[in-house]
């Protein structure tokens, strides 16, 4: 086949198909892919997402910074085509970087944003900062990648328009940062974040939060900590979810996560000193593998879908950790606070009973029947209501 | 092999009735006449879909003068594959729950539906999944071509694509610079 029949193949394809190809590609590739030829070299303005990590394997380099802003420069030229995700990792111990990335930040006025902040491991506290939120920012996700990292104190024109807030990360959770009022707030997800005081979660920080997860959120170990979580919130959140996911395998962690679990800010298996719930138009609810000394469910919805999941026996722990367990008399008080709380007219005559299986049925309007199982001499009895 | 069905069948289910017909005819640039099933079309391509709402549909054959009869037999191919899968209504219900459908990763049959084809053929189709606004046949086609991306440097995929480099070398440096933290090793 003559050459100028194969040069065809890719250059015969419109632009916005190369865009879609490029976009598939981890971004920085995409960058370097875009200098094959004046052709493409335009199309990486129009991609939509953009990557970038400043300190990558320990390369600290104020030019290499600089010439991300020529990048980024060059793509917010195309006012036509808004970022949709900017995804940023810098150090929070480093002064250039901070000062780069707030101007990132600022520069591509991204829809999504996602901050990924990491510091010296040796660091136990790498001190306050904030973070200015551009105008365009429905969607924020911080990542912080060590607990020295704190969070953010978020200001900016889009706070009142934030729609989803994600903090997922190794980070010592104070209330401070669940205080900040988001008006316009509707999912809230918190994920392995560490707890020195007890957390609230209100209506007056986030009236209108519709769907929250709390997922691998565990007490610090340091002392003896206990903390709570408390959420009070208005009559939009539907769905809550709480989970712990590490405790929910039936397998121990092997040898390289016991040895990965940083002992001394998280625990593997925790217990809430306390969990109160106020919720009055709650409709899904779920307990997945967490554990409180205390429940107090003061109010929720009709509820359409319920999942409780509780084990009894030696919990994981990291290897500073005293064994903990959880007893019968334990789990069965859990489950019974967590049922009365979520069904308040609730009054099995058979509760303790070994192999219980019941039928209930409730009369009251728009419920329909429900069935759960509890097995005692299992190791991980699980209540569903469908 | 599966790839000659759609010929074969196209013969033959030519000659049934014509009225309440479940598939359509597609006439390829070249003449060739393929059928497919007119739900599978419908759900699958947004042009088809508006040709079949519109009653532009010639039961002798619709002209898709645009794609050669390679491509259109793998468009085809692909719509009665699609057909089949059973994931297939995991997909569509999926992309339903999350309404900006980020890229959903192809599956393991669609996989192999793309690794099989020649460069020709893969760039054929992925016009031709452009032309019939088939956006997951796109998507699919799209991200075989990223595969074959990742990770080269400009010049491998220059060389793999026969995409010819029109810059002087100065102005290949200049932009080297202007990138540079894109080109650090990692």
């Amino acid at each position: 086949m003559a050459e100028e029949d194969e040069a065809d193949h890719i250059n015969k394809l419109p632009d916005d198909v190369l865009v879609g190809i490029l976009s598939l590609l981890p971004y920085k590739n995409a960058v370097q892919t875009s200098s094959v030829s004046r052709r493409w070299e335009p199309l990486l303005a129009q991609l939509p997402s953009l990557m970038f990590s400043m300190s990558e394997m320990g390369t600290h380099s104020e030019p290499r910074v600089q010439s991300m802003e020529r990048t980024l420069r060059r793509r917010c030229r195309r006012h036509d085509v808004a970022v949709q995700t900017l995804n940023l990792t810098f150090r929070k111990d480093d002064a250039m970087e901070c000062r780069y990335a707030g101007e990132f930040i600022a520069l591509a006025n991204a829809q999504k944003l996602l901050v990924q902040v990491s510091c010296d491991r040796a660091l136990t506290d790498a001190g306050d900062w904030s973070l200015e939120l551009p105008p365009a920012t429905t969607e924020l996700l911080l990542l912080p990648h060590w607990y020295a990292v704190r969070q953010p104190r978020i200001h900016g024109a889009s706070v009142d328009t934030l729609r989803s807030l994600t903090l997922d990360g190794l980070t010592v959770l104070g209330q401070e940062f669940l205080h900040t009022p988001m008006p316009s707030l509707e999912d809230l997800y918190i994920g392995n974040c560490t707890l020195p005081v007890s957390i609230e979660i209100t209506s007056d920080a986030m009236p209108r939060l519709m769907h929250l997860d709390i997922v691998d959120v565990s007490v610090m170990t340091r002392g003896t900590t206990k903390a709570g979580i408390s959420v009070l919130a208005g009559g939009e959140l539907r769905t809550l979810r709480m989970s712990g996911r590490r405790c929910s395998s039936l397998e121990p962690p092997s040898d390289t996560e016991w040895f990965l679990l940083p002992a001394s800010f998280s625990a593997s298996f925790t217990s809430y000193s306390c969990f109160r719930l106020r919720a009055p138009r709650l409709r899904v609810f779920e307990w997945r593998c967490c554990y409180a000394d205390e429940v107090h469910i003061e109010s929720v919805g009709l509820l359409s879908d319920v999942a409780v999941e509780i084990a009894t026996g030696r919990m994981p722990r990291t290897w500073q950790e005293e064994s903990e367990f959880v007893s019968v008399e334990h789990r069965d008080k859990l489950m019974s606070d967590i049922l009365l709380g979520l069904m308040p007219g609730l009054r099995p005559r058979s509760w303790q009973n070994r192999h219980v299986q019941r039928k209930l049925q409730r009369s009251k309007q728009g419920r329909k029947s429900c069935t759960w199982k509890t097995r005692t001499e299992r190791r991980k009895p699980a209540l569903r209501q469908l | 092999m599966e790839v000659d069905k759609g010929k074969g069948e196209a013969e033959e289910t030519r000659k049934v009735a014509e009225a309440d017909r479940d598939t359509v005819t597609l006439k390829s640039s070249d003449g060739k006449l393929f059928e497919v099933s007119k739900e599978a079309a419908a759900r699958l391509s947004t042009v088809l879909a508006g040709m079949i709402a519109g009653g532009s549909i010639d039961d002798n054959g619709t002209d898709l003068k645009q794609i050669g009869s390679e491509a259109l037999e793998n468009v085809v191919d692909y719509c009665n594959k699609h057909a089949n899968s059973i994931p297939s209504a995991a997909l569509i219900s999926s992309s339903i729950s999350f309404n900006t459908a980020p890229f959903k990763e192809p599956e393991e049959w669609e996989r192999k539906f793309v690794d099989r084809l020649s460069h020709d053929a893969l760039f054929d189709l992925v016009e031709a999944a452009n032309f019939l606004g088939m956006e997951r046949l796109l998507d699919v086609t799209c991200h075989k071509i990223s595969e074959m991306m990742k990770g080269k440097s400009p010049d491998q995929i220059r060389e793999v694509f026969n995409i010819k480099n029109d810059y002087t070398k100065e102005e290949l440096e200049e932009i080297r610079q202007e990138l540079a933290w894109a080109f650090y090793d990692d």
